[in-house]
């Protein structure tokens, strides 16, 4: 076996430490590597998580967050200048009025105009903005599942302790109560809409476990668990005739004098017009920041990530928390180069799968929260050199797929993880055969904006739902808590924006909060020509190419 | 025995007590219906086109997959229900056995699926009865409709054209094989002057009126015969003929009924009959025993 | 040797030929040839279908269709994108509506005009049985066509090259709502769990959570027993 040769997707060197993980399989069904103490978990994320590296961060020097520790990438957009000149846009003609404005089309803000909807606002008056395509979102890549408590052995108690241990106990509590306690009822509505969960026979939920859980409460559809909601969804935006604009952005909030927000500036991605779209309450539904690549990181984020949501809120004076915490999914695809940093749901290890290194050895309990496993990856990876290498110099190490084949019957993987099974096959590689190789990618913006319970943020008018939010999953989300969290707290904030709708008097239009920040950034010291909302990430060029990580 | 079965769209859709009375009375007559896996819808729109490929492969793909079952099962009988569906796949299969370029290129064409040898036979189910014999059916009678007068009503598509050569399942001009039917379960047929009238077909889709104009003659001849029931060898005919009572005062109207729910009747199977029209026709024969 | 391990290839976007490194995919390559994607381009994961992509290469007549994010270029391919698909979405109100062939006829009777080509089923990047799923919708087997199109993700191809001008993607969505809402049984443990919840069952318990101390919830967190 030549070592450059491809045989069944992989390189001759990679195929014998396949050899070496066959050979230690049989045992290893036997056996799962022990999980860690709390204090062996502190240890290895102090050492190997990512978000531990001090130099990978600054504090900001402006804002409601002064001081606070931020990632560089997102400290460099707090500290730029508004994209929009203002000599482009005419406050005084309003192109849209609407009750609610809605920005940001994927899960969090479809489930807020649907049930803005249902609490009696009229389609017409609500109008949701997207940057992309309706529904073309982080939502709609969510494979694994989402979280209910709704199992006899299960309860909201116990779901709030996995959440408030998977997130290191720094979540906002009772962000966190409301996110378990109204999760049967949104997977409720999902279920009443149509959305088809893997059932029993009998109508019982197929429920596994995820990273952190107690008890198995992941619900999901197949590995399509995203597609199956959002294509639902809207479907259902699009029958109660709400109006939806896509291909255009937020690039800016409006206030009035009362200095409550008071809608939007967009901007035609295609004709690169602005328009005013004045409303009575405005949801920031924008989702993460995965497309910024923080410390070089791949991604598992859609195309439009690129933290638009929290440069709005934050220049109109909304307080975030948690920024420096960065979410990177332990398994994201390492090889081939095509597809290095999608996702690897967390379900292939729900199912069995262990990771093991070069030589076969199981390192690491399968299912630890995704902080600790990610670290204990990079620790296998960089510090004991147990990775395998790929030819363009990203390291991995397997995540023995066959193993579900062999403990959940054949054709499992073809049944549960069909997309996953797609994937890998378009580049030749049998995941039912061959073990895949995995290393850790960016995946969550686990902070963000700060919400109270009713998806207020700390500006009038302004409320926020999904992962544009922080507090709710603390320093760590768990799997299947990202798509309850846009389905609980989108439904929140539809309702309480459409409520607020009601009462709310809109004054004059003004964007002086951007002319105060401009003026906070002057005085700081800050001469930059960055501009942002940056709206989409810049490929062009060699820059699409995947860089080579450089962690330790 | 056991046959093929080709249902077509209507019976698994709108009609299917058309399907289910004709399963209760087969399983009566010891007949087997095997479904075709995976049939296709004949192509009933397209097989009209004068193109030459595509207009006949949605009955072709059936064809390929009755053949492949066939094989396993040892028949190469397609049983079909609908007239529309017969007319159409008794067709294609006609021109398929006689023009051997047609044949080749739509094998041609069909290149996911193993080529199509046209040695299927497609049989109407009232000739596969006649084939059983009506004598043989008459002793397995076992509520005989003694009393209830039965309008034969035929329709086009189950006569209508011969061409190619071999469509019908009777004589055009003057087919008998439902009232032997109606005989044989003891009813008695109406001798019914627009038997072979066409219903309007497809015209209920864009000029309703012409359908109403056509049915009203159909059930206004049926009534003057004092015929009880019309029976119906076709969903569209039926469907169009329902219509058609719509249209009519409560006292005008004459029920449209599948002929294969008055036979699974007679065989004393479900009928799949309205409880209500049951009733009346076996108080009609005078059955208040069997009510 | 540098140029064995980046071996080069041409591609036509929309005709105009740009050498681009052959390990890349589509999506890539048009970005590595100075594209700047508003359209075409959205999860980049396989999941949206937003980068439809139809192709040619050199020395076949056949058209292929893929994901511009999941399928890599090769040497002398001609590509163009498929940003948007013209159709208008039919209403529907799901509540009032019955799960039958019919009632998603009513909706699409275009249905009615599939020549059983099955062109679909070649264009599908997902490698869905496309024309299967429509005739199993003409046979009534609702069931079956959700597992057929379970992975659709509303690409459109399908329905740019259909013959019959079917929107197949749009008949799939309404024929999995109407399977999922009147077809699957719905669990009765979470319907109970709901009702346990409205009526407060579990509130002082989640208010005695609420109240404790990090030490104290750490221990219970430590203590809390792991499902089989």
């Amino acid at each position: 076996m030549k070592k450059t040769e491809i045989i069944e997707g992989y390189l001759g060197y990679m195929r014998e430490s396949i050899e070496a993980v066959e050979k230690t399989r049989a045992k290893r069904l036997k056996e799962t590597f022990p999980l860690m103490s709390l204090e062996e978990r502190e240890k290895i994320l102090k050492k190997f998580h990512p978000d531990y590296k001090e130099e990978a961060k600054r504090p900001a020097k402006v804002g409601p967050n002064k001081g606070d520790l931020m990632p560089h990438e997102v400290a460099d957009l707090l500290e730029a200048y508004p994209l929009a000149k203002p000599k482009d846009i005419d406050l005084s003609k309003v192109d849209f009025d609407v009750d609610i404005l809605i920005i940001g089309g994927g899960g969090a803000g479809m489930t807020a105009a649907l049930w803005a909807n249902y609490t009696g606002a009229n389609a017409e008056t609500i109008l949701i903005v997207q940057k992309l395509r309706l529904g073309d979102s982080n939502s709609i890549m969510s494979q694994g599942g989402v979280q209910a408590a709704d199992k006899p052995n299960d309860g909201p108690g116990l779901h709030y302790l996995d959440v408030m241990g998977g997130g290191h106990f720094t979540n906002d509590k009772k962000l966190a109560r409301r996110l378990v306690s109204d999760a049967p009822m949104l997977i409720k509505w999902h279920e009443d809409l149509g959305v088809i969960y893997d059932k029993e026979s009998d109508g019982t939920m197929v429920t596994i476990h995820g990273g952190g859980t107690c008890r198995k409460r992941m619900h999901s559809a197949r590995d399509y668990t995203g597609l199956e909601i959002v294509r639902s969804l809207k479907d259902e935006v699009l029958n109660k005739n709400i109006s939806v604009l896509e291909f255009t952005s937020a690039v800016e909030l409006l206030t009035d004098e009362q200095k409550q927000v008071a809608g939007a500036v967009l901007y035609n991605m295609e004709t690169q017009e602005y328009y005013v779209a004045k409303a009575k309450s405005t949801i920031l539904t924008t989702g993460g920041f995965g497309r910024l690549h923080i410390q070089g990181f791949p991604t598992t984020n859609h195309y439009g990530a690129t933290a638009d949501g929290i440069i709005l809120a934050y220049r109109v004076g909304a307080k975030l928390r948690d920024l420096d915490a960065v979410q990177y999914h332990p398994t994201g695809a390492a090889y081939p180069e095509q597809i290095v940093g999608l996702l690897v749901t967390e379900k292939v290890r729900g199912l069995g799968a262990q990771p093991v290194n070069k030589n076969g050895e199981q390192f690491v309990y399968p299912r630890e929260p995704r902080d600790v496993e990610a670290s204990a990856i990079i620790r296998e990876c960089y510090k004991r050199n147990n990775g395998i290498e790929t030819p363009t110099g990203m390291k991995g190490v397997w995540l023995d797929s066959p193993m579900i084949e062999i403990l959940q019957g054949e054709g499992t993987i073809a049944k549960k993880l069909p997309a996953m099974l797609r994937q890998y096959k378009r580049f030749d590689i049998d995941m039912t055969q061959d073990p895949i190789l995995v290393f850790p990618t960016l995946h969550f913006q686990n902070g963000g904006v700060i919400v109270k319970e009713n998806a207020e943020t700390t500006v009038q008018g302004l409320f926020a739902a999904g992962e544009v939010t922080g507090g709710t999953h603390g320093k760590n989300r768990l799997m299947g808590n990202s798509i309850l969290d846009y389905s609980v707290f989108g439904r929140i904030a539809g309702i309480n924006a459409a409520k607020y709708a009601k009462k709310a008097k809109i004054g004059k239009l003004t964007l002086n909060h951007v002319t105060k920040y401009k003026k906070m950034l002057k005085e700081a010291g800050i001469e930059t020509d960055r501009k942002a909302p940056i709206l989409l990430p810049e490929y062009r060029g060699e820059k699409v190419l995947s860089r080579t990580l450089e962690i330790f | 025995m056991e046959v093929l079965y080709y249902p077509g769209c209507s019976l698994k859709n709108t009609y299917p007590e058309f399907e289910k009375s004709t399963y209760a009375a087969c399983e009566k007559l010891g007949i087997n219906l095997v479904e075709i896996p995976e049939w296709n819808c004949c192509g009933v729109v397209p097989s009209l086109a004068t193109d030459n490929v595509m207009r006949h492969l949605g009955a072709v793909r059936s064809f390929i997959n009755a053949q492949e079952k066939g094989k396993e099962i040892g028949t190469n009988v397609v049983v079909t229900l609908c007239s529309m569906c017969y007319n159409v796949l008794k067709r294609v299969n006609l021109i398929l056995k006689e023009q051997a370029d047609v044949l080749k290129n739509v094998n041609d064409f069909i290149d996911d699926q193993p080529d199509y040898v046209p040695e299927l036979e497609i049989v109407h189910f009232l000739n596969l009865l006649k084939n059983v014999g009506f004598d043989k059916l008459k002793e397995r009678i076992v509520i005989p409709l003694r009393g209830l007068k039965v309008a034969p009503y035929y329709g086009c598509a189950l006569l209508r054209p011969d061409r190619p050569k071999g469509v019908p399942i009777d004589d055009p001009e003057n087919p008998t094989v439902i009232e032997n039917l109606i005989r044989s379960i003891g009813a008695e047929p109406a001798e019914f002057p627009f038997k072979t009238e066409c219903c309007g077909n497809y015209h209920i889709v864009f000029e309703p009126g012409i359908v109403e104009m056509r049915t009203k003659k159909i059930i206004g001849s049926a009534r003057s015969e004092k015929a009880d029931v019309i029976l119906s060898p076709c969903p569209l005919c039926t469907y169009n003929l329902q219509h058609g009572n719509e249209t009519l005062d409560r006292s005008e109207q004459v029920p449209v009924i599948f002929f294969t729910q008055l036979l699974a009747l007679s065989l004393g199977v479900k009928s799949h009959l309205s409880t209500e029209m049951e009733n009346q026709i076996l108080k009609k024969i005078g059955g208040e025993k069997f009510v | 040797m540098s140029e064995e391990k980046n071996p080069m290839a041409t591609i036509y976007i929309m005709g105009k030929a740009y050498k681009v490194p052959n390990t890349l995919t589509i999506m890539k390559a048009i970005e590595y040839a100075g594209y700047r994607f508003i359209r075409s381009c959205g999860c980049r994961g396989g999941f949206c279908g937003s980068c439809t992509t139809f192709y040619r290469v050199k020395n076949d007549y056949k058209l292929y269709v893929d994901l511009a994010c999941q399928k890599r270029v090769e040497d002398e391919m001609y590509i163009v994108q498929l940003p948007f698909m013209p159709a208008e979405k039919p209403k529907w109100d799901i509540d009032k509506m019955k799960p039958t062939t019919d009632e998603v006829i009513r909706v699409f009777p275009e249905i009615a005009r599939c020549l059983s080509c099955n062109v679909c089923t070649e264009a599908c990047p997902q490698d869905i049985e496309v024309m299967r799923a429509i005739q199993a919708l003409r046979r009534g087997d609702l069931e079956d066509v959700v597992n057929l199109t379970f992975d659709c993700i509303s690409c459109g191809a399908c329905s740019i090259r259909c013959p019959a001008e079917i929107t197949h993607y749009q008949v799939f969505q309404l024929a999995r709502r109407l399977h999922g809402k009147y077809e699957t049984i719905p669990a009765k443990h979470l319907m109970e769990r709901v009702k346990e919840i409205e009526k407060g069952n579990f509130d002082d318990k989640m208010s005695k959570l609420m109240d404790m101390n990090v030490e104290k919830l750490k221990q219970l967190y430590k203590k809390r027993e792991i499902e089989k």
